[in-house]
Protein backbone atom coordinates (compact mmCIF):
# COMPACT_ATOMS: atom_id res chain seq x y z
CA UNK A 1 0.00 0.00 0.00
CA UNK A 2 2.81 2.38 0.93
CA UNK A 3 6.34 2.20 -0.40
CA UNK A 4 9.18 4.30 0.95
CA UNK A 5 12.63 4.15 -0.60
CA UNK A 6 15.74 5.98 0.60
CA UNK A 7 13.77 8.77 2.23
CA UNK A 8 16.07 11.53 3.37
CA UNK A 9 15.12 14.72 5.13
CA UNK A 10 17.33 17.47 6.53
CA UNK A 11 16.49 20.52 8.60
CA UNK A 12 18.97 23.27 9.33
CA UNK A 13 21.68 21.20 7.62
CA UNK A 14 21.08 18.40 10.08
CA UNK A 15 20.01 15.06 8.68
CA UNK A 16 16.79 14.08 10.47
CA UNK A 17 15.96 11.01 8.37
CA UNK A 18 18.71 8.94 6.77
CA UNK A 19 17.72 6.74 3.82
CA UNK A 20 14.58 5.31 5.36
CA UNK A 21 12.88 2.58 3.38
CA UNK A 22 10.04 0.18 4.11
CA UNK A 23 6.74 -1.04 2.73
CA UNK A 24 3.36 -1.05 4.42
CA UNK A 25 1.17 -3.98 3.41
CA UNK A 26 -2.58 -4.31 3.64
CA UNK A 27 -3.94 -5.43 6.99
CA UNK A 28 -0.80 -4.79 9.01
CA UNK A 29 -0.53 -3.14 12.38
CA UNK A 30 2.84 -1.44 12.39
CA UNK A 31 4.39 0.30 15.35
CA UNK A 32 6.98 2.93 14.58
CA UNK A 33 9.06 3.16 17.71
CA UNK A 34 11.98 5.26 18.82
CA UNK A 35 13.15 7.72 21.41
CA UNK A 36 12.36 11.42 21.26
CA UNK A 37 14.41 13.02 18.49
CA UNK A 38 14.74 9.76 16.58
CA UNK A 39 12.81 11.15 13.61
CA UNK A 40 9.37 9.63 14.29
CA UNK A 41 7.46 12.90 13.97
CA UNK A 42 9.28 13.86 10.77
CA UNK A 43 8.48 10.45 9.35
CA UNK A 44 4.81 10.92 10.31
CA UNK A 45 4.77 14.26 8.51
CA UNK A 46 6.26 12.71 5.39
CA UNK A 47 3.88 9.74 5.50
CA UNK A 48 0.90 12.05 5.89
CA UNK A 49 2.06 14.39 3.13
CA UNK A 50 2.80 17.39 5.33
CA UNK A 51 6.52 17.33 4.54
CA UNK A 52 8.20 16.61 1.24
CA UNK A 53 11.42 14.59 1.64
CA UNK A 54 14.66 16.01 0.23
CA UNK A 55 15.41 12.72 -1.48
CA UNK A 56 13.88 9.30 -1.96
CA UNK A 57 10.65 7.92 -3.24
CA UNK A 58 7.26 7.63 -1.56
CA UNK A 59 4.42 5.85 -3.30
CA UNK A 60 0.85 5.30 -2.18
CA UNK A 61 -0.92 2.45 -3.95
CA UNK A 62 1.81 2.56 -6.58
CA UNK A 63 1.40 6.25 -7.33
CA UNK A 64 3.95 8.95 -6.38
CA UNK A 65 2.75 10.65 -3.22
CA UNK A 66 3.93 14.11 -4.22
CA UNK A 67 3.11 16.14 -7.29
CA UNK A 68 5.77 17.11 -9.81
CA UNK A 69 6.28 20.43 -8.06
CA UNK A 70 7.32 18.45 -4.95
CA UNK A 71 5.66 21.16 -2.97
CA UNK A 72 2.14 20.05 -2.38
CA UNK A 73 0.86 17.43 -0.02
CA UNK A 74 -1.02 14.47 -1.35
CA UNK A 75 -4.17 14.96 0.71
CA UNK A 76 -4.88 11.38 -0.09
CA UNK A 77 -8.10 9.57 0.67
CA UNK A 78 -6.13 6.39 1.37
CA UNK A 79 -4.59 7.77 4.53
CA UNK A 80 -6.35 9.00 7.66
CA UNK A 81 -4.21 10.84 10.19
CA UNK A 82 -4.76 11.29 13.93
CA UNK A 83 -2.40 13.80 15.52
CA UNK A 84 -0.94 13.57 18.99
CA UNK A 85 -2.65 16.86 19.93
CA UNK A 86 -5.76 15.75 17.96
CA UNK A 87 -5.96 19.16 16.19
CA UNK A 88 -9.75 19.19 16.32
CA UNK A 89 -11.39 22.34 15.01
CA UNK A 90 -12.34 24.23 18.20
CA UNK A 91 -14.92 26.48 16.53
CA UNK A 92 -16.97 23.55 15.23
CA UNK A 93 -19.14 21.11 17.12
CA UNK A 94 -18.08 17.49 17.35
CA UNK A 95 -20.47 16.61 14.52
CA UNK A 96 -19.31 19.48 12.32
CA UNK A 97 -15.69 18.46 12.81
CA UNK A 98 -16.62 15.45 10.70
CA UNK A 99 -19.32 16.91 8.46
CA UNK A 100 -17.31 19.91 7.20
CA UNK A 101 -14.36 17.97 5.71
CA UNK A 102 -16.63 15.16 4.56
CA UNK A 103 -18.93 17.50 2.65
CA UNK A 104 -16.02 19.35 1.06
CA UNK A 105 -14.15 16.20 0.07
CA UNK A 106 -16.98 13.90 -0.96
CA UNK A 107 -19.39 16.45 -2.39
CA UNK A 108 -22.25 14.50 -0.79
CA UNK A 109 -25.32 16.47 0.36
CA UNK A 110 -25.01 17.84 3.88
CA UNK A 111 -27.91 15.74 5.18
CA UNK A 112 -26.19 12.56 4.03
CA UNK A 113 -22.88 13.69 5.59
CA UNK A 114 -24.67 14.38 8.89
CA UNK A 115 -26.25 10.94 8.81
CA UNK A 116 -22.97 9.13 8.11
CA UNK A 117 -20.98 11.20 10.64
CA UNK A 118 -23.62 10.76 13.38
CA UNK A 119 -23.66 7.02 12.84
CA UNK A 120 -19.87 6.82 13.00
CA UNK A 121 -19.73 8.90 16.19
CA UNK A 122 -22.38 6.70 17.72
CA UNK A 123 -20.39 3.56 16.89
CA UNK A 124 -17.41 5.15 18.66
CA UNK A 125 -19.53 5.84 21.74
CA UNK A 126 -19.84 9.56 21.10
CA UNK A 127 -23.54 9.69 20.25
CA UNK A 128 -24.27 12.05 23.13
CA UNK A 129 -21.45 14.47 22.24
CA UNK A 130 -22.58 15.58 18.77
CA UNK A 131 -23.54 19.16 19.63
CA UNK A 132 -20.72 19.76 22.08
CA UNK A 133 -17.54 21.61 21.21
CA UNK A 134 -14.23 19.70 21.42
CA UNK A 135 -13.04 21.46 24.58
CA UNK A 136 -16.18 20.27 26.35
CA UNK A 137 -15.11 16.65 25.83
CA UNK A 138 -12.57 14.63 27.81
CA UNK A 139 -9.12 13.72 26.43
CA UNK A 140 -10.26 10.19 25.60
CA UNK A 141 -13.37 11.49 23.85
CA UNK A 142 -11.32 14.03 21.89
CA UNK A 143 -9.08 11.27 20.65
CA UNK A 144 -12.06 9.22 19.51
CA UNK A 145 -13.45 12.30 17.75
CA UNK A 146 -10.09 12.69 15.99
CA UNK A 147 -10.20 9.02 15.00
CA UNK A 148 -13.79 9.45 13.76
CA UNK A 149 -12.78 12.51 11.73
CA UNK A 150 -9.96 10.53 10.12
CA UNK A 151 -12.32 7.63 9.40
CA UNK A 152 -15.11 9.68 7.93
CA UNK A 153 -13.29 9.93 4.61
CA UNK A 154 -13.11 6.14 4.54
CA UNK A 155 -9.31 5.69 4.46
CA UNK A 156 -7.57 2.34 4.02
CA UNK A 157 -4.74 3.22 6.37
CA UNK A 158 -4.97 4.97 9.72
CA UNK A 159 -1.84 6.75 10.89
CA UNK A 160 -1.90 7.64 14.58
CA UNK A 161 0.69 9.71 16.39
CA UNK A 162 1.26 8.78 20.03
CA UNK A 163 -2.21 7.27 20.53
CA UNK A 164 -1.80 6.88 24.28
CA UNK A 165 0.24 9.90 25.33
CA UNK A 166 -2.74 11.90 26.56
CA UNK A 167 -4.65 8.99 28.04
CA UNK A 168 -4.91 7.26 31.38
CA UNK A 169 -4.82 3.46 31.74
CA UNK A 170 -8.55 3.01 31.32
CA UNK A 171 -8.73 5.11 28.16
CA UNK A 172 -5.60 3.46 26.79
CA UNK A 173 -7.39 0.12 27.10
CA UNK A 174 -10.44 1.56 25.31
CA UNK A 175 -8.31 2.91 22.46
CA UNK A 176 -6.58 -0.44 22.20
CA UNK A 177 -9.93 -2.19 21.83
CA UNK A 178 -11.19 0.38 19.35
CA UNK A 179 -8.09 0.11 17.17
CA UNK A 180 -8.21 -3.68 17.23
CA UNK A 181 -11.84 -3.49 16.18
CA UNK A 182 -11.00 -1.10 13.33
CA UNK A 183 -8.21 -3.45 12.24
CA UNK A 184 -10.62 -6.35 12.18
CA UNK A 185 -12.85 -4.31 9.91
CA UNK A 186 -9.98 -4.18 7.42
CA UNK A 187 -8.08 -1.04 8.33
CA UNK A 188 -4.29 -1.00 8.16
CA UNK A 189 -2.80 0.74 11.19
CA UNK A 190 0.45 2.65 11.61
CA UNK A 191 1.03 3.64 15.22
CA UNK A 192 3.80 6.04 16.08
CA UNK A 193 4.50 5.56 19.74
CA UNK A 194 7.06 5.36 22.46
CA UNK A 195 4.65 3.44 24.70
CA UNK A 196 6.22 -0.02 24.56
CA UNK A 197 3.53 -1.96 26.50
CA UNK A 198 0.89 -0.48 24.17
CA UNK A 199 2.98 -1.31 21.09
CA UNK A 200 3.51 -4.84 22.40
CA UNK A 201 -0.22 -5.33 22.88
CA UNK A 202 -1.12 -3.91 19.48
CA UNK A 203 1.53 -4.36 16.83
CA UNK A 204 2.36 -7.23 14.52
CA UNK A 205 5.37 -5.50 13.08
CA UNK A 206 7.82 -2.98 14.51
CA UNK A 207 9.92 -0.36 12.78
CA UNK A 208 12.44 1.24 15.08
CA UNK A 209 14.16 4.51 14.38
CA UNK A 210 17.28 5.69 16.12
CA UNK A 211 18.96 8.99 15.36
CA UNK A 212 17.16 9.20 12.02
CA UNK A 213 18.10 5.72 10.85
CA UNK A 214 15.95 2.63 10.57
CA UNK A 215 17.54 0.14 12.97
CA UNK A 216 14.85 -2.55 13.08
CA UNK A 217 12.10 -3.69 10.77
CA UNK A 218 10.56 -7.02 11.62
CA UNK A 219 8.10 -8.98 13.67
CA UNK A 220 6.89 -7.43 16.87
CA UNK A 221 7.17 -10.64 18.88
CA UNK A 222 10.84 -10.98 17.94
CA UNK A 223 11.47 -7.33 18.76
CA UNK A 224 9.86 -7.49 22.16
CA UNK A 225 11.53 -10.79 23.06
CA UNK A 226 14.88 -9.06 22.48
CA UNK A 227 13.93 -5.77 24.18
CA UNK B 1 -37.86 71.47 25.86
CA UNK B 2 -39.03 73.62 22.97
CA UNK B 3 -35.43 74.73 22.43
CA UNK B 4 -34.28 71.12 22.36
CA UNK B 5 -36.93 70.22 19.78
CA UNK B 6 -35.81 73.19 17.74
CA UNK B 7 -32.13 72.20 17.60
CA UNK B 8 -32.66 68.44 17.46
CA UNK B 9 -33.11 68.19 13.64
CA UNK B 10 -29.81 70.01 13.04
CA UNK B 11 -27.96 67.66 15.37
CA UNK B 12 -29.78 64.62 13.97
CA UNK B 13 -28.74 65.72 10.51
CA UNK B 14 -25.12 65.76 11.66
CA UNK B 15 -25.68 62.38 13.26
CA UNK B 16 -26.69 61.00 9.85
CA UNK B 17 -23.31 62.06 8.46
CA UNK B 18 -21.54 60.49 11.45
CA UNK B 19 -23.48 57.26 10.85
CA UNK B 20 -22.65 57.28 7.14
CA UNK B 21 -18.93 57.69 7.83
CA UNK B 22 -19.10 55.06 10.58
CA UNK B 23 -20.69 52.37 8.44
CA UNK B 24 -18.61 53.16 5.35
CA UNK B 25 -15.46 52.95 7.46
CA UNK B 26 -16.46 49.65 9.04
CA UNK B 27 -17.57 48.15 5.73
CA UNK B 28 -14.40 49.12 3.87
CA UNK B 29 -11.72 49.05 6.59
CA UNK B 30 -12.60 45.51 7.79
CA UNK B 31 -11.97 43.73 4.47
CA UNK B 32 -8.97 45.94 3.72
CA UNK B 33 -7.54 45.25 7.19
CA UNK B 34 -8.24 41.54 6.75
CA UNK B 35 -6.46 41.49 3.40
CA UNK B 36 -3.45 43.33 4.86
CA UNK B 37 -3.44 41.05 7.93
CA UNK B 38 -3.58 37.89 5.79
CA UNK B 39 -0.81 39.10 3.49
CA UNK B 40 1.33 40.05 6.51
CA UNK B 41 0.79 36.58 7.96
CA UNK B 42 1.34 34.56 4.81
CA UNK B 43 3.67 36.55 2.54
CA UNK B 44 6.96 37.06 4.35
CA UNK B 45 8.51 39.53 1.87
CA UNK B 46 5.50 41.85 2.28
CA UNK B 47 5.95 42.14 6.04
CA UNK B 48 8.48 45.05 6.10
CA UNK B 49 6.29 47.15 3.78
CA UNK B 50 3.19 46.45 5.84
CA UNK B 51 5.22 47.11 8.99
CA UNK B 52 6.16 50.60 7.76
CA UNK B 53 2.55 51.29 6.73
CA UNK B 54 1.09 50.32 10.10
CA UNK B 55 3.92 52.14 11.92
CA UNK B 56 3.15 55.41 10.11
CA UNK B 57 -0.62 55.11 10.45
CA UNK B 58 -0.65 54.01 14.07
CA UNK B 59 2.18 56.32 15.03
CA UNK B 60 0.59 59.58 13.86
CA UNK B 61 -2.66 61.18 15.04
CA UNK B 62 -5.78 60.56 13.03
CA UNK B 63 -6.34 64.31 13.05
CA UNK B 64 -3.00 64.88 11.31
CA UNK B 65 -3.88 62.22 8.73
CA UNK B 66 -7.17 64.00 8.05
CA UNK B 67 -5.28 67.28 7.44
CA UNK B 68 -2.79 65.54 5.15
CA UNK B 69 -5.56 63.95 3.05
CA UNK B 70 -7.71 67.08 2.92
CA UNK B 71 -5.07 69.78 2.51
CA UNK B 72 -1.68 68.11 1.93
CA UNK B 73 -2.48 65.82 -1.00
CA UNK B 74 -4.21 68.55 -3.09
CA UNK B 75 -1.03 70.63 -2.69
CA UNK B 76 1.09 67.86 -4.18
CA UNK B 77 -1.39 66.70 -6.80
CA UNK B 78 -3.60 69.57 -7.89
CA UNK B 79 -7.14 68.28 -7.43
CA UNK B 80 -10.39 69.21 -5.80
CA UNK B 81 -10.79 66.99 -2.75
CA UNK B 82 -14.34 66.26 -1.64
CA UNK B 83 -14.44 66.63 2.14
CA UNK B 84 -16.52 63.54 2.81
CA UNK B 85 -14.45 61.38 0.46
CA UNK B 86 -11.25 62.64 2.11
CA UNK B 87 -12.70 61.95 5.56
CA UNK B 88 -13.92 58.44 4.75
CA UNK B 89 -10.70 57.52 2.90
CA UNK B 90 -8.59 58.64 5.88
CA UNK B 91 -10.75 56.75 8.34
CA UNK B 92 -10.69 53.60 6.17
CA UNK B 93 -6.89 53.62 5.85
CA UNK B 94 -6.40 54.43 9.55
CA UNK B 95 -8.79 51.76 10.79
CA UNK B 96 -7.56 49.20 8.23
CA UNK B 97 -4.08 49.54 9.77
CA UNK B 98 -5.46 48.85 13.25
CA UNK B 99 -7.69 46.01 12.02
CA UNK B 100 -4.74 44.49 10.13
CA UNK B 101 -2.68 44.33 13.32
CA UNK B 102 -5.62 42.86 15.25
CA UNK B 103 -6.24 40.23 12.56
CA UNK B 104 -2.52 39.44 12.34
CA UNK B 105 -2.39 38.80 16.08
CA UNK B 106 -5.54 36.66 15.80
CA UNK B 107 -3.91 34.59 13.05
CA UNK B 108 -0.61 34.26 14.91
CA UNK B 109 -2.18 32.41 17.83
CA UNK B 110 -3.89 29.76 15.70
CA UNK B 111 -1.81 26.59 16.17
CA UNK B 112 -0.08 25.27 13.05
CA UNK B 113 -1.80 21.96 13.77
CA UNK B 114 -5.03 23.46 12.43
CA UNK B 115 -3.42 23.89 9.01
CA UNK B 116 -1.97 20.38 9.23
CA UNK B 117 -5.38 18.93 10.11
CA UNK B 118 -6.99 20.66 7.13
CA UNK B 119 -4.20 19.52 4.86
CA UNK B 120 -4.32 15.84 5.83
CA UNK B 121 -8.08 15.92 5.37
CA UNK B 122 -7.35 16.93 1.78
CA UNK B 123 -8.92 20.39 1.98
CA UNK B 124 -7.78 23.04 -0.47
CA UNK B 125 -5.85 26.07 0.78
CA UNK B 126 -8.91 28.24 0.17
CA UNK B 127 -11.12 25.87 2.18
CA UNK B 128 -8.58 25.77 5.01
CA UNK B 129 -8.51 29.58 5.13
CA UNK B 130 -12.28 30.05 4.83
CA UNK B 131 -13.51 27.16 6.98
CA UNK B 132 -10.79 26.71 9.58
CA UNK B 133 -8.50 29.72 9.88
CA UNK B 134 -10.78 32.74 9.41
CA UNK B 135 -13.56 31.60 11.77
CA UNK B 136 -10.98 31.03 14.50
CA UNK B 137 -9.29 34.32 13.72
CA UNK B 138 -12.60 36.21 14.06
CA UNK B 139 -13.27 34.45 17.33
CA UNK B 140 -9.77 35.36 18.59
CA UNK B 141 -10.15 39.00 17.57
CA UNK B 142 -13.78 39.68 18.38
CA UNK B 143 -13.16 41.58 21.61
CA UNK B 144 -10.49 43.99 20.25
CA UNK B 145 -12.63 44.48 17.13
CA UNK B 146 -15.59 45.51 19.28
CA UNK B 147 -13.28 47.93 21.10
CA UNK B 148 -12.24 49.50 17.80
CA UNK B 149 -15.87 49.71 16.72
CA UNK B 150 -16.67 51.68 19.89
CA UNK B 151 -13.63 53.95 19.43
CA UNK B 152 -14.76 54.73 15.88
CA UNK B 153 -18.08 56.08 17.19
CA UNK B 154 -16.16 58.81 19.02
CA UNK B 155 -13.51 59.29 16.33
CA UNK B 156 -16.15 60.37 13.80
CA UNK B 157 -16.22 63.68 15.71
CA UNK B 158 -12.73 64.43 14.30
CA UNK B 159 -14.38 65.04 10.92
CA UNK B 160 -15.35 68.45 12.30
CA UNK B 161 -11.69 69.43 11.85
CA UNK B 162 -12.02 69.31 8.06
CA UNK B 163 -15.36 71.12 8.16
CA UNK B 164 -17.62 68.15 7.56
CA UNK B 165 -21.08 68.77 8.98
CA UNK B 166 -21.12 65.84 11.34
CA UNK B 167 -22.87 65.85 14.69
CA UNK B 168 -20.28 67.59 16.90
CA UNK B 169 -19.58 70.33 14.37
CA UNK B 170 -23.30 71.06 14.06
CA UNK B 171 -23.64 71.11 17.85
CA UNK B 172 -20.67 73.48 18.20
CA UNK B 173 -22.18 75.85 15.65
CA UNK B 174 -25.44 75.92 17.60
CA UNK B 175 -23.55 76.61 20.86
CA UNK B 176 -21.60 79.48 19.22
CA UNK B 177 -24.78 80.93 17.78
CA UNK B 178 -27.12 80.59 20.80
CA UNK B 179 -24.53 80.71 23.62
CA UNK B 180 -26.16 77.68 25.25
CA UNK B 181 -24.53 74.28 25.85
CA UNK B 182 -27.71 72.22 25.34
CA UNK B 183 -26.58 71.16 21.85
CA UNK B 184 -23.41 69.62 23.28
CA UNK B 185 -25.50 67.71 25.84
CA UNK B 186 -27.75 66.36 23.08
CA UNK B 187 -24.72 65.42 20.97
CA UNK B 188 -23.25 63.65 24.00
CA UNK B 189 -26.49 61.69 24.45
CA UNK B 190 -26.41 60.69 20.77
CA UNK B 191 -22.82 59.43 21.11
CA UNK B 192 -23.79 57.48 24.24
CA UNK B 193 -26.79 55.89 22.52
CA UNK B 194 -24.75 55.06 19.46
CA UNK B 195 -21.90 53.48 21.42
CA UNK B 196 -24.45 51.65 23.59
CA UNK B 197 -25.97 50.14 20.43
CA UNK B 198 -22.50 49.06 19.28
CA UNK B 199 -21.87 47.51 22.73
CA UNK B 200 -25.16 45.60 22.47
CA UNK B 201 -24.27 44.26 19.03
CA UNK B 202 -20.85 43.35 20.40
CA UNK B 203 -22.38 41.47 23.35
CA UNK B 204 -24.62 39.57 20.99
CA UNK B 205 -21.68 38.63 18.78
CA UNK B 206 -19.73 37.57 21.87
CA UNK B 207 -22.60 35.37 22.99
CA UNK B 208 -22.89 33.75 19.57
CA UNK B 209 -19.25 33.29 18.65
CA UNK B 210 -17.46 32.91 21.96
CA UNK B 211 -19.70 30.16 23.29
CA UNK B 212 -17.15 27.62 22.04
CA UNK B 213 -14.62 28.93 24.55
Amino acid sequence: MLELRNIRYAYDRQLILKDIGFDVNEGEIIGILGLSGSGKTTLLKILSGLLVPDAGEYRIEGKPAFGKSKKTSVGTKELGVVFQQFNLFPHLTVLDNLVMPMKLRSGKPKSECIQIASRLLEVLGLGDQLTKFPHQCSGGQQQRIAIARALVLDPKILLIDEPTSALDKENTKKVEELLKDLHQRGLTLILITHDLPFAKAMCQRVIELSDGSLVYDGSASEYFSKN
Amino acid sequence: MAYWLEILPVIANGFKTSLLVYFLTMALAMPLGLAIGLVADMVKPARPIIGVFTWIIRGTPLLLQLYVTMYGIPMLIPMRMDRLVAGVATFVINYAAYFAEIFRSGLAIIPKGQWDAGQVLGLTKTDIILRIILPQMFRNTLLPLINEAITLVKDTSLLAAIAIGEMLRNAKEIVAQDLRVDALVIAGLFYLMFSFAVVLVGKRLEKTYLKQL
